[in-house]
């Protein structure tokens, strides 16, 4: 005979035909006064089926669902909490039976939660392909922009060398024509003046042509000709700030709408199968370069100063390589997870209209509010919460300020599943995706942000292997 | 900026000319003539040299309660004075008006026609009309009332060497919040000496000030309005209780509420859509944490336009609603009294087409600005306005509402953004041509009233719950109150006690204020004190502003969550005692909270206390306002031999209903008298760290009952057995009631109740009714669960329950000499049964 609340593995404990012993053992009753409607055990584990006890616990078993612990103040409550109507038997409400239909919805639910998990699951490896395309991408670009800085820097200080060693030519003949000048002043004076003049012409002439050997700032962009690669994102900083640009591509619908969500995927690079979407703008200072290298260009031959105009090679286009080395660096030390599959998703923007406002999310770059034409900053990059071992939330922080209220906070969602609850009601919301998606966004406090964020990443093959097991536990 | 907005009374001609008037010139006294008596009272014409050919009339009344009446009003006039309708109940009569105007003009012309504040121009069509008189309190040394402000609950002295501050007391409901006065006005005074209260009530809605010093062995007291007639009350008793009933026989009662509404409220600025309702409800339940109904404010609305639901926040509000019904749960919207001009917004264009409006003085509706932007106010002063207000609440009309949704009257001073002093301009015309001038103080009042009229439409029978922040005398017969716009401060939680004890003063049972401080973010510590604190109060509503960081109960971790279940759990447990205490109030219009000096009115130290309280006769409460405290210095009040028993406050959810744990909690308790108890007339120190909760203790010579089980809502509860708190006093005495109704509808007014007399006598603990015909459980009828008994000295040979029916049995106990203390076990005969246990020698 099962005593009315008990877990199946306490069974033992209720067994004895005289006596029960409190589970913390603090003291023993007579058996009549287990479930007697009167707590006798500070634990509460004299009376598992009533609500007598305050700490106590009650056990569903829910067949056809699954079974469930309830807190012991719904024990009689009036409210049908388990399925199968078992908390309720003291008369003050009828419950229905419900466990077979909602384990059959349940089923369905977990069965879709395996699919999308495994599916996610196997989408990873892409991810992580085309994350180790953007390192070594990122690598080799560093490294390009390394060589390139050498390069800047060897020619800038050899025009400065070559420049010396001119200036101390032309001092050095110019005192000697100035001692023969001082022999010949009287005989030809206005002549000899006219030869200097053409001589000191030519000097110029050479020095233009020396110039023109350091490249200037549009050549070196354009020596980033290999850095086109569809799988590699911008990561110049000014890529997305440009406002202009991004609601551009918001306006050719570059993003897709999808039937059950209002929100917009705006992805700013080429599809991830390599094949360049020929409407999606690149925007990105590379790239830019890249689109007009052929067409609009002088090419080097024709692209030379006038003789005339004296000229030292350009420093900007060191500084520029150097800053973007910088963030290159930077961006290699990001958290991208523990397979760095999370760096595919680098700088790419996903949209969310709510109300009047369209949300963007640029990933690990940053998150931004729109309302016609002003945008609010909610934060940029931050850091990662991680969930048993996953990267579960991300962090944006330091946004723009908020009247009235704390300084704005953003605090991304990445839906993961919590793991911390038992109830799988909980963990049906949309965990994992089949691709990214931006699904919400709250704002639960004034200037506090919260997004909900779909992604394959998101998946786990435990996940899939819980709701596996959650499967075959309804089955039974 | 909101400091700037009040008018002092420099800047207000009628309090400049009644304050300036000093009672020292001759002519303006006025003397009796013709007096004699009609009906129940004396009539007399008075004259004075001032004024010879302007008479006045004077009735002066003695009511069997021992009330005494005067009122006085021209003998004849153009324009008749506005006398308050609505306030008075029973048979306290309404005598029709006579004419004219009142006021002496002595001096210069001083504002008399026309006056303007702040760019805003009063009219004053009628000229000078402010009235004003002086009583003496004779003996007294104290006065309290005169709510809503947030001082002590002690008044100083406004005039007079050593005053405590310059300015009058007015009463004028406003809503430049922060600052007195605040929201709601109950022009009553008392003042209390042992063995002699008495209290004067001035029925008069137009804006008050009452000037209070010291005279020879006596109080002063000047009181003057700016229009109106002078009708005063004077009340006197040999107990605060006694004059708090009279004013009761007055003005009426505290409605009785609904069961739910003396749950916890979970109300936020805003809970945005239907997500989010779902989500924090969900989590009170995740975390086991009671409460009751869910409130949503202003955001909820269509761009603020009142009795509407924003379909993309809510698409589906009635499943909503019966989604939280479905675990006993209620929900509340904010109701305000502006309406927004639009044409396509029917609740006003209805309105407009009708006429219902309050107009400018020329005739025009009046606009001004308040949350939706340009809006005009009904005019609830109109019955005909009433009732189109109380069709609103039909679902026909309000869509998306249901038999679950109640109201929250916000913004009723009413509050007008861009108008004097954030209200409406005086001159302003209300129906029958009065001006707001006379009624101002009761628009929230009628207000209330029609949103009364409104449930009572869409649940007929049952009661309505309604919470209003404009009040005035009478209001409680309504509505419940809060105090308004608090900050997360720790003296906004200390100055809570006494507003809510003056409000109480004031015949307004039914008050709270907000969990936490509506303004800026407590810290945890803060919160959870104020959860202590606010459990023990008759309204139990936690709310935040819209820019304040989240605060649920959940989101400061367990501990602390740990920390506010067990005050909420606290106030669950008291429920049974604390709605018997609010059929007090409805019955007989004693305060469900009470200073000190109305349950101890022999004890001259607790005259000026307002921190500790009186939750009904027998529950002491200690809030403590200040952060990290670990203990406090309670006085434990006493008329005469009076003890005292720590009283459970649900802080050691652990050992909530447990049996034998209740031992170790009293043990090693030193100093005690007989087990636990403490002896009054006297301070102790009380440990009282955030985890132990605050001090409160249960008077001996009480009966407490309770209910123990941790439940998640009051309707969860409905079936659950009762514990009594059975606390001795030095005769090993003890008596209390019990109170049950079906928590719900109007049965109760016709006997559909139980009322329980509980009396421990000579060992033996009786349990007889005494008062209802009785109603019909809709579940088994509850049990008795438990019986504890505090103080008994010895220990009983055995315990027997004998039924109404005959039947009994030997009931099983514990007892402990060291703690005095007694615990029968599972009693279990139903509470609508009367019964008696012996505790045998």
């Amino acid at each position: 005979e099962e005593m009315r609340g008990v877990q199946p593995e306490d069974a033992h404990l209720y067994a004895k035909k005289d006596m029960f012993t409190c589970k913390d053992g603090s003291s023993t009753i007579s058996i009549d006064k287990v479930n007697d409607e009167f707590c006798d055990c500070n634990d509460g584990s004299d009376e598992p089926g009533t609500a007598a006890c305050s700490n106590g616990v009650f056990w569903c078993a829910n067949k056809g669902w699954k079974a469930k612990l309830l807190f012991s103040s719904r024990v009689n409550d009036g409210v049908c909490d388990c399925c199968d109507g078992s908390d309720e038997h003291a008369g003050i409400v009828t419950c229905v039976n419900r466990c077979q239909e909602e384990g059959a919805e349940q089923r369905n639910i977990l069965m879709r939660s395996i699919q999308l998990h495994e599916q996610g699951v196997a989408k990873r490896s892409d991810y992580v392909a085309r994350a180790h395309a953007f390192r070594e991408a990122v690598f080799k670009r560093r490294d390009e922009l390394g060589n390139l800085i050498q390069e800047v820097s060897q020619k800038l200080d050899g025009f400065q060398a070559q420049r010396d060693e001119l200036n101390k030519k032309i001092s050095e003949e110019t005192e000697e024509r100035l001692r023969q000048e001082q022999e010949a002043r009287e005989a030809e004076e206005k002549k000899r003046a006219e030869e200097e003049q053409k001589r000191a012409e030519e000097l110029a002439a050479q020095q233009a042509e020396m110039a023109n050997q350091v490249p200037s700032g549009e050549e070196i962009k354009s020596s980033g000709d290999e850095f086109g690669s569809p799988e590699v994102p911008p990561m110049a900083p000014q890529a997305v700030d440009d406002l202009g640009e991004t609601q551009q591509v918001v306006q050719e619908g570059k993003g897709y709408e999808d039937p059950y969500y209002s929100g917009k995927h705006v992805d700013k690079r080429p599809s991830p199968t390599g094949n360049p979407d020929p409407n999606t703008h690149v925007d990105d200072w590379y790239s830019y370069d890249n689109d007009h290298t052929d067409e609009e260009k002088p090419s080097e031959d024709e692209y030379r100063p006038p003789e005339e105009e004296y000229k030292p090679p350009e420093e900007r286009p060191k500084t520029e390589a150097e800053s973007e080395s910088e963030l290159a660096v930077k961006v290699l030390e990001y958290d991208f997870g523990p397979d760095m599959a999370f760096m595919a998703l680098y700088d790419k923007c996903y949209e969310q209209q709510v109300q009047q406002y369209t949300y963007e999310i640029c990933m690990f770059r940053h998150a931004k509010q729109k309302d016609g034409g002003s945008e609010q900053n909610l934060g940029t990059w931050s850091h990662w919460t991680h969930e048993n071992g996953h990267n579960s939330v991300m962090h944006y922080t330091n946004g723009g300020g908020c009247w009235n209220g704390p300084a704005r906070s953003m605090k991304e969602q990445q839906a993961l599943p919590p793991a911390r609850s038992a109830d799988i009601l909980e963990q049906v919301s949309m965990i994992c995706g089949e691709d990214e998606f931006l699904v919400s966004v709250q704002e639960p406090s004034r200037c506090v942000y919260e997004m909900e964020f779909m992604t394959p990443l998101a998946c786990s093959a435990h996940r899939a292997q819980e709701a596996r097991e959650q499967l075959l536990a309804i089955s039974h | 900026f909101k400091e700037e907005e009040f008018r002092y009374c420099k800047d207000s001609s009628f309090c400049r000319r009644q304050r300036k008037f000093d009672g020292q010139d001759d002519r303006a006294t006025y003397k009796l003539h013709n007096a004699h008596l009609e009906d129940n009272g004396v009539v007399a014409e008075m004259k004075n040299a001032l004024n010879p050919n302007q008479p006045l009339k004077l009735r002066a009344t003695i009511y069997k309660s021992g009330i005494f009446r005067i009122e006085i009003d021209e003998a004849s006039s153009a324009k008749p004075r506005y006398r308050v309708k609505d306030v008075l109940v029973g048979d306290i009569s309404q005598h029709s008006s006579s004419e004219g105007a009142m006021e002496d003009i002595t001096g210069e012309n001083d504002g008399l026609w026309e006056e303007s504040f702040k760019g805003h121009s009063d009219s004053k069509p009628n000229g000078p009309e402010s009235i004003g008189v002086d009583f003496d309190f004779m003996g007294a040394k104290h006065v309290y009332g005169l709510p809503e402000r947030g001082s002590r609950l002690m008044l100083g002295n406004t005039r007079g060497e050593g005053a405590a501050r310059d300015e009058p007391y007015r009463l004028y409901n406003l809503d430049v919040f922060e600052y007195e006065p605040l929201y709601g006005a109950v022009p009553i005074l008392y003042s209390h000496r042992p063995n002699f209260s008495s209290a004067l009530f001035w029925l008069n809605a137009a804006e008050t000030m009452v000037d209070v010093e010291d005279g020879p062995d006596m109080k002063r007291t000047h009181w003057f309005s700016e229009s109106g007639v002078i009708d005063v009350f004077l009340l006197s008793s040999d107990t605060p209780k006694g004059v708090q009933m009279q004013f009761a026989s007055l003005v009426g009662t505290q409605f009785m509420p609904p069961m739910f509404s003396l749950g916890y409220h979970q109300c936020r600025w805003n809970y945005k859509d239907d997500a989010d309702v779902r989500m924090v409800d969900s989590k009170f339940d995740e975390y086991d944490i009671p409460y009751d109904v869910l409130w949503l404010d202003i955001e909820h609305t269509v761009g603020k336009r009142y009795l509407t639901w924003d379909k993309h926040l809510f698409p589906d509000p009635e499943g909503l609603q019966h989604d939280l019904a479905s675990r006993g749960r209620k929900m509340v919207t904010i109701i305000d009294p502006h309406l927004k001009v639009d044409m396509g917004y029917s609740v006003y264009a209805e309105a407009k087409r009708l006429g219902f409006f309050c107009k400018n003085k020329d005739g025009g509706d009046f606009e001004g600005h308040c949350w939706p932007g340009t809006s005009s106010w009904l005019d609830y002063l109109n019955p005909e306005v009433r009732d189109y207000w109380a069709s609103r609440f039909l679902p026909a009309n309000y869509v998306g509402s249901t038999e679950h949704l109640y109201t929250w009257n916000d913004m009723n001073e009413p509050s007008v953004f861009n108008g004097p002093e954030i209200t409406m301009p005086k001159d302003l015309l209300h129906y029958g041509n009065v001006e707001h001038r006379d009624v101002h103080n009761l628009y929230g009042f009628y207000m209330t009233m029609a949103t009364v009229a409104g449930h009572k439409l869409l649940r007929p029978g049952r009661r309505p719950f309604i919470l209003s922040r404009a009040f005035f005398a009478g209001s409680q017969r309504y509505a419940a109150v809060w105090t308004g716009d608090n900050g997360a401060r720790w003296d906004h939680l200390a100055s809570a006690t006494p507003m809510l004890l003056q409000l109480s003063l004031g015949g307004i049972h039914f008050c709270g204020a907000d969990v936490g401080g509506f303004f800026g973010n407590p810290e945890p510590e803060l919160l959870v004190r104020w959860y202590q604190a606010a459990a023990y109060t008759p309204f139990f509503r936690g709310h935040a502003h819209i820019d304040t960081q989240r605060r649920e109960p959940w989101l400061f971790g367990d501990v602390v969550m740990g920390q506010i279940r067990a005050a909420i759990r606290a106030r669950y447990l008291v429920l049974p005692y604390l709605y018997t205490l609010f059929h007090m109030a409805h019955t007989q219009g004693l305060p469900i909270m009470r200073p000190l000096w109305m349950e101890f009115p022999g004890d001259e130290v607790t005259i000026a206390m307002d921190d500790e309280f009186m939750l009904g006769e027998a529950l002491l409460v200690k809030p403590v306002v200040s952060a990290n405290t670990r203990s406090s210095n309670v006085y434990l009040p006493s008329d005469k031999d009076d003890i005292w028993y720590p009283f459970r406050n649900g802080q050691t959810p652990k050992e909530q209903g447990v049996f034998t744990s209740l031992w170790s909690r009293f043990r090693g308790q030193t100093g005690s008298l007989r087990g636990q108890a403490q002896a009054g007339g006297k301070t102790i120190s009380v440990d009282s760290g955030v985890e132990q909760g605050i001090p409160v203790f249960q008077r001996g010579g009480t009966i407490i009952p309770t209910r123990e089980r941790a439940r998640r809502s009051t309707s969860a509860m409905r079936a659950d057995p009762f514990t009594l708190h059975v606390a001795l006093n030095v005769r090993e005495e003890a008596s209390g009631s019990l109170y049950l109704d079906d928590g719900d509808t109007d049965e109760h007014t016709a006997g559909g109740f139980f009322l329980f007399g509980l009396k421990f006598q000579s060992n033996q603990l009786e349990y007889r009714q005494t008062e209802g015909s009785g109603f019909k459980f809709s579940h088994p009828p509850p049990a008795l669960e438990r019986v504890i008994v505090y103080g008994i000295t010895k220990q009983p040979a055995r315990v027997t329950l004998k039924r109404k029916n005959g039947g009994g049995s030997e009931l099983e106990f514990i007892y402990d000499k060291e703690s005095a203390m007694l615990i029968v076990r599972k009693p279990n005969v139903p509470m609508n049964e009367e019964w008696s246990i012996s505790f045998a020698k």
